[in-house]
């Protein structure tokens, strides 16, 4: 199952790798370049063609994905959480076409975020703990079907609540991927606030 | 030449594996405890309470609590207490995290002319009971 999904995502990529290279071609033979005579600036210049044309094309597969399924709506109450809290996450969507989702998960995660100096630059890492997680299962949504989602995620009573420092900072986070076969993934990452007291 | 010895005594605290746990938002109370072997040319002696990160991103710390116990030079032989208390304020708690970790510690500090100061330090744990 997952070996048949892999090989669907990979499809529109190589046609979109291969329509890169071919229009790069193009653009190279009509402004001339072989001029030169040797084939090394063609194919330098082919392959920032071919990652422009691949950005190019990733970027217009989020915007199909995104047309295609809509903007789920995920809500958090508005309020700061205590350490023991459970986090209710609502998702509610509309869908505006046939869409077959292979998964909808929402994951409860705890980030670092180290940010260090390395010579000139500042490298930040992060290092992401699921804490809690929630999974529907894959399911095929009829145009105008609503989908509705209500799940509650814990923070444990050991966990730590949210901090910020100078180049260090512990970020809780909910995040959301509906998981589209041959499309881009739905992925919404939500903040959560989480004082330093404990709940109920 | 060892001026002699320093030591940090907390009190009122629960133990977690030889270091205290302390409790946010309360009051950290303890002595420190000097026995001079000499005559010691001081500015102050100052006990701070602070976090600090550790891990892999650049280290950020911040006094939260400081207390100067004593001003001046210190006669030697004659052993000196000095109590405190500290503010310990709601967050952050400590946490060892796999990037990132916050500890506190207790430090007290002899301030000496000239010299190096002498440190002392004292790690703790705060955090609310569970």
């Amino acid at each position: 199952m997952k070996k048949r999904r892999k090989w669907a995502t990979m499809v529109p990529w190589l046609m979109v790798m291969g329509g890169g290279f071919i229009i790069s071609s193009a653009i190279l033979n009509i402004i001339g370049i072989q001029k030169f005579g040797a084939l090394t600036p063609q194919i330098i210049l082919g392959a920032f063609g071919l990652g422009g044309v691949y950005l190019l094309g990733r970027g217009l597969l989020i915007l199909a994905s995104r047309a295609w399924l809509g903007r789920p709506s995920i809500t958090l109450p508005a309020i700061p959480f205590k350490v023991g809290d459970t986090v209710p996450v609502h998702i509610t969507h509309t869908f505006p076409h046939t869409v077959t989702t292979t998964g909808l998960t929402i994951h409860l995660i705890l980030r670092e975020i180290a940010t260090y100096q390395q010579g000139e630059y500042a490298r930040t890492v992060t290092h992401d703990e699921l804490i809690d997680s929630y999974q529907a299962p894959s399911q095929i949504y009829p145009k105008g079907q609503m989908l509705e989602v209500s799940h509650g995620l814990k923070i444990p009573r050991h966990a730590m609540h949210s901090f910020k420092a100078h180049r260090n900072e512990i970020r809780w986070v909910c995040r959301v991927v509906i998981a589209l076969p041959a499309l881009v993934d739905f992925k919404e990452e939500l903040v959560l606030a989480v004082q330093p007291a404990l709940g109920e | 030449m060892s001026n002699g010895t320093l030591q940090i005594q907390l009190l009122g605290q629960e133990w977690q594996t030889r270091t205290a746990v302390v409790r946010p938002n309360t009051t950290l109370t303890g002595n420190i405890i000097l026995q001079p072997e000499r005559d010691i040319r001081a500015r102050q002696v100052v006990v701070h309470l602070r976090w600090r990160t550790e891990g892999r991103g650049t280290a950020a710390s911040q006094n939260v609590a400081e207390k100067i116990v004593h001003n001046g030079d210190i006669a030697g032989y004659m052993a000196k207490t000095w109590p405190f208390a500290l503010a310990v304020p709601v967050s952050p708690w400590s946490y060892t995290g796999h990037l990132i970790a916050v500890v506190w510690e207790v430090v007290v500090t002899v301030n000496l002319p000239l010299r190096r100061d002498w440190v002392v330090t004292e790690p703790i744990r705060v955090e609310p009971i569970r």
